[in-house]
């Protein structure tokens, strides 16, 4: 009760602007848990989305030095998800990782620049191995309704829209009330903030990648958006979205 | 003279140019064709540091990610050898909106002088055996378009290290442009954001413009970007922070 009124006069129109033009929400101010913004993702903290492009003869061993030695990257700072993409582009490594700020983020690659073992156990061993890099950053839109599935053998469906921001708020909503009564779960949205505009991200969960077809082919038909660009992903062993 | 007496003379000397009825007789044409400024005539300091009658080249290196680390090592070591010869406005690395890139922007007089420092450079052979050879295997893309200039630093902008950089590209013509920079330089008042400068496409992809903002904090501009965006209406196409490389003038 304390904390919904303490919502409704932190949001009134008023009090937004006396506090420096800073858009403040419980979150921020630490009142309630971040991760009550959307299930696990929150709205204040930045998202890096990166893709690596690989040399198709060396993913076989960057997968392998990746299984024994990414868990120097793990504990540096928080990894949400890691995949390869299997159709929709190949030889590629999809991650998304998770930041307090971009201040927080140059304090994570300063620290593991200098590490030894970061670069001489993994950087040095894997960086001629991709020929394209590249990275944008995000906000997050939408988290997981409900549970996602904790054992293995998922498999995830990358949407990839042209919208700015408040068009996904809107769209998202409309999709999560259609994914209700099948296996396929909403994992979480992401909007650009730096790198291309208007780029959102939404990542789909689900055991039987034929099922998603039939539910993505159906949604078209009545939500009138289409992804500008979809891939099937697998999650790579380390990944804790699995 | 003393500063003050300066720019009495130097606000006078506007207020004379800028009037409509000396206008008249200052036409542009009359003054060898070119659209002269104060600047460009010296007689301000040149902290608004970019002459309208000038052409900035931006150029684009994307690099092999396995080369980036030793290509900054002979950078910083030689790249003196091309700074010697005409005018760095900055050179940076890209660190979000793009990676394995370095963006850089170079003033010339003209397109006839940016043709007799390349020449010049071309038959230095420091420049090519010390520079060139060694690093020209380690760029797979360069691009490279000319611009103009379309705003310059309001104020001045920070000298010491330490300084991030927010280059924000938008699709539009210079017109537009310049509405959209006098609203944004509006709303960086009172902030720590300064606009470092802007440039608009004259050859390559048309209405193709940069923004470049200089910031201690990044994520202040990125609040900052956000709320802009709310009352501008008007979004970059694309958006990347850049860090300065050593060599930089734009630290």
């Amino acid at each position: 009760m304390a904390a919904r009124a303490l919502a409704g006069i932190l949001w009134s129109p008023n009090l937004k602007e006396a506090v420096n033009g800073k858009a403040f929400n419980l979150s921020t101010l630490g009142v309630i848990s971040s991760s009550q913004q959307y299930r696990q993702y929150s709205t204040d903290k930045v998202y890096e989305i990166r893709t690596y492009s690989l040399y198709p003869k060396d993913m076989k061993e960057f997968m392998a030095i990746s299984e024994e030695k990414l868990h120097i990257r793990l504990k540096a700072s928080k990894l949400i998800g890691f995949w390869t993409s299997e159709i929709g582009g190949m030889n590629q490594a999809f991650h998304i990782w998770e930041y307090d700020s971009l201040k927080h983020r140059a304090q994570v690659r300063a620290s593991l620049a200098s590490k030894p073992e970061w670069l001489s156990q993994y950087i040095n061993r894997v960086i001629s191995m991709w020929w394209k890099q590249d990275n944008l950053l995000t906000r997050a839109i939408a988290g997981p309704d409900g549970d996602l599935n904790q054992d293995k053998s998922n498999i995830y469906f990358l949407q990839r829209y042209n919208h700015n921001k408040s068009s996904m708020l809107t769209l998202t909503t409309e999709l999560q009330s259609l994914q209700a009564g099948t296996n396929i779960k909403l994992v979480g949205g992401w909007s650009s903030i730096l790198g291309p505009k208007d780029n959102a991200y939404l990542m789909w969960q689900c055991k039987d990648p034929d099922d998603f077809l039939v539910w993505q082919e159906k949604l078209s038909d009545k939500v009138k958006t289409v992804p500008e660009h979809s891939q099937l992903l697998f999650p790579c062993p380390w990944s804790p979205l699995m | 003279m003393c500063r003050h007496t300066a720019m009495m003379a130097a606000r006078a000397l506007a207020g004379i140019l800028r009037s409509s009825s000396l206008k008249v007789h200052v036409d542009p044409l009359v003054i060898y064709g070119k659209t002269s400024t104060l600047r460009t005539l010296g007689v301000i300091s040149s902290s608004r540091q970019y002459a309208t009658d000038k052409v900035y080249e931006i150029r684009t290196y994307s690099l092999y990610p396995k080369d980036v680390k030793e290509f900054m090592a002979i950078s910083e070591e030689k790249l003196h050898l091309r700074l010697r010869a005409s005018k760095i406005i900055g050179y940076w690395t890209s660190e979000i909106g793009g990676m394995n890139q370095v963006f850089h922007i170079w003033e010339y007089d003209s397109l006839k002088h940016r043709a007799q420092v390349r020449a010049a450079l071309a038959s230095d052979p420091d420049w090519l055996s010390q520079y060139i050879s060694r690093v020209i295997s380690m760029w797979c893309k360069q691009d490279n378009l000319l611009t103009k200039a379309i705003a310059g630093p309001d104020g001045d902008l920070d000298q010491d290290k330490g300084n991030l950089y927010f280059l924000q590209r938008y699709n539009s013509n210079s017109s537009s442009m310049s509405n959209l920079t006098s609203e944004l330089q509006s709303l960086q008042s009172g902030t720590n954001i300064k606009l470092a400068g802007g440039w608009s496409s004259i050859l390559g992809p048309k209405d193709t413009a940069y923004l470049l903002w200089q910031c201690k904090d990044p994520d202040d501009f990125l609040v900052w970007q956000e709320n802009s965006s709310e009352k501008v209406k008007v979004v970059p196409e694309h958006s990347q922070l850049l860090i300065p490389c050593p060599w930089s003038p734009l630290k």
